[in-house]
């Protein structure tokens, strides 16, 4: 019953003198926003993470020819890499078979760069992407086809003149037809002052994710070639590997290991007395090591907001101990009319609670504003959990009674014919 | 009935700083008595030490020595924390600057000392409506401090002090902030309470035409009670 009428005395003092209330909840709004902003971004971040994973695919492993070290460690600071450099169709073919039960799938790609296509008034831009067949792996987790289809094994071997290329792009060179009626179309590639025309087989869906989720304007897409036909374009008549993609099959567990493994396979046939080596990387402990350190920079963060908090607490306390001097008189009053102390303790702890509780409420709507802007920018837009929440609100009540009990227990022990003096 | 004591004390002495070079005596042996249903008058001058007797009358102190028997109650054998039950319970304080809670109605004001009784909410409201209505401020039973006349916070006060029906109202220079028809009107309350409702009266004040309004008039000075004599309105 007294807790009840306590609520709402409060509530009313928190009201007549707005200015001093929010004076008083500033440090706690400011600490608790702090704290929400930074645990949403941080899911944000988890998130993306999340999507960067599934876009290069869990279980993937990624090689290139890399320089190697001397032997102090030290890796040079410029590296020209020749034809025999480059990873050998037969290396790639012995592994598969080395591992047969181990990779679903190899994917060899040959990054070619930006290419351009007019149609009359229009242009549009593409990056030529030489691969072998298949393309599961392309993107990680594969294309989204809207429109025809990848090219198959038949085609890469015959060096096929077909392209594979996203909506985006034909969208700029063909603003006003059908996408279905666009397979088939022979488009014009200019290449490094070169014209190749190209056969459209298929059109993908352009998806972006992450921080590309927020870049507008001339975007330039992947035109898919098959891998010989990009050779051909780029006048490679050797051709060798810089870089392929391999995906573990679903029963490696340890993708890690599997690729050191890879790592040493290739290594060990690569051509002796050659300055160069292959590096093996594995997604999956890249983002792990990312995300421990990202949780570093969260828990730092979190001390930061902590201590802001301690503020906080402080500022209530002392503006709670003014108010408890200011009203002396009332306080003497209620001691006069019967108050126990310990009814006059509840009353102010009360009020320091119900301020901090409000205070709380208030950062986590800033907090939520800030985190969901924040993560917007991250491309992944996140709202902070129920159970952050929580904590939160409880941690400004807890506060509210630790910071508010000394001016409370002030209050309890005022004298009250000394009170009734006070002027 | 009519002859019961309410109040009873015997050479009650107050000292401060007892023990200490500084030993400071303020009332030196006070023996009065007040029986139920008197309205009295305790008059002295500042330093007379009135306030102190009127602190240790209302259970806001205790005495040094002596005795001090409030409707039957001993004073003495009442440890210290529970003097604020006695108070909530036995006595109704009418202050010369009024003391009402600046933020909470003239309701809410009435309702403090039943609210620290233990009462429960609508028994509280019904009572308290009740005596802002026996005071005529019944209109104003939402208003807040700020918005009543001086009047009327000292009947909103007097309302409050008779919220749980306490053995005395001990009214410190109730008049004191008030002009004088304010004043005379609060007076009049007080006499209307004593007719009608029987109910026991100190009046504490240094004004001795106010005190002549009293049944009895007890003069303290320097600590003793130098002088009791009739007022001059001896009931109706």
């Amino acid at each position: 019953m007294e807790f009840k009428e306590n609520i709402y005395l409060a509530l009313n003092g928190i009201k007549s003198n707005k200015m001093r209330s929010a004076l008083t909840m500033l440090g706690l709004i400011i600490g608790i926003s702090s704290v929400i902003t930074i645990v949403t971004v941080g899911n944000a971040m988890a998130k993306s993470v999340e999507g960067l994973l599934n876009d290069l695919g869990a279980n993937s492993i990624q090689i290139n020819v890399d320089a190697k070290p001397d032997e102090n460690g030290n890796y040079p600071s410029s590296m020209t890499f020749y034809p025999e450099d480059l990873m050998t169709e037969e290396m790639l073919e012995s592994y598969k078979e080395a591992f047969k039960d181990k990779i679903e799938a190899v994917s060899v790609s040959e990054y070619l760069g930006e290419a351009k296509s007019t149609n009359g008034r229009n242009s549009a831009k593409g990056s030529i992407n030489g691969i072998n067949a298949g393309g599961e792996m392309v993107m990680g987790s594969g294309l989204n086809i809207l429109a025809g289809r990848f090219f198959n094994e038949r085609e890469v071997a015959g060096a096929k003149n077909v392209a594979v290329v996203s909506d985006a792009f034909v969208r700029k060179l063909f603003p006003r037809e059908n996408i279905s009626d666009l397979l088939g179309r022979e488009i014009n590639l200019e290449y490094n002052g070169e014209i190749y025309p190209l056969n459209i087989l298929g059109i993908y869906k352009y998806e972006v994710t992450g921080f590309a989720a927020n870049m507008v304007g001339d975007m330039s897409t992947n035109i898919f070639v098959p891998i010989t036909c990009a050779y051909n374009i780029a006048n490679y008549t050797d051709p060798g590997f810089f870089y392929a993609q391999i995906k573990a099959s679903k029963n490696v567990k340890d993708v890690e290991s599997f690729s050191k493994l890879t790592e040493k396979f290739f290594n060990e046939r690569y051509y002796m007395g050659s300055d160069k080596q292959i590096t093996a990387y594995n997604m999956d402990s890249m983002i792990r090591e990312s995300q421990s350190m990202m949780s570093a920079i969260k828990l730092a963060i979190g001390v930061i907001a902590g201590i802001s908090l301690m503020v906080g607490g402080i500022g209530v306390m002392n503006i709670m101990t003014v108010s408890v001097t200011e009203r002396t008189r009332e306080i003497g009053t209620r001691k006069a009319l019967g108050a126990k102390n310990s009814a006059i303790r509840m009353q102010f702890i009360v009020e320091a609670v119900i301020i901090c509780l409000i205070g709380g409420f208030l950062g986590v709507i800033a907090g939520a504003v800030f985190g969901y802007l924040g993560s917007m920018l991250l491309g992944e837009r996140s709202l902070p959990d129920f159970l952050t929440v929580m904590v939160s609100l409880l941690f400004s009540m807890a506060i509210g009674v630790f910071f508010g009990y000394y001016p409370a227990k002030k209050a309890a022990m005022l004298e009250p014919i000394e009170a009734l003096r006070y002027e | 009935m009519e002859n019961k004591e309410i109040i009873k004390m015997e050479s009650v002495k107050k000292k401060f700083y007892v023990g200490k070079p500084n030993e400071l005596t303020i009332l030196k042996g006070i023996s009065l008595s007040v029986k139920k249903g008197e309205f009295i008058s305790i008059v002295g001058e500042s330093g007379s030490g009135k306030s102190t007797l009127m602190n240790i009358l209302g259970a806001l102190d205790k005495p040094t020595e002596g005795s001090y028997i409030l409707d039957g109650l001993n004073m003495q054998n009442v440890p210290d924390d529970m003097l604020s039950t006695i108070r909530n319970k036995k006595i109704g304080f009418v202050f010369q600057t009024f003391n009402l809670i600046s933020r909470s109605s003239a309701l809410s004001n009435i309702e403090l000392p039943m609210l620290y009784a233990g009462v429960n909410s609508k028994e509280r409201r019904q009572r308290a409506t009740e005596l802002l209505d026996k005071v005529g401020l019944s209109e104003r039973a939402e208003h807040m401090p700020n918005e009543l006349s001086g009047g009327q916070k000292q009947r909103v006060a007097i309302a409050r002090a008779m919220a749980n029906n306490p053995s005395i109202i001990l009214a410190d220079e109730p008049t004191g902030a008030l002009d004088t028809k304010t004043g005379e009107m609060v007076m009049e309350l007080f006499h209307m309470l004593h007719e009608q409702e029987g109910k026991t009266i100190i009046l504490i004040t240094h004004n001795p035409k106010l005190a002549k309004e009293t049944d009895r008039i007890i003069t303290i000075s320097d600590g003793l009670i130098v002088d009791e004599e009739e007022g001059e309105r001896n009931g109706v």
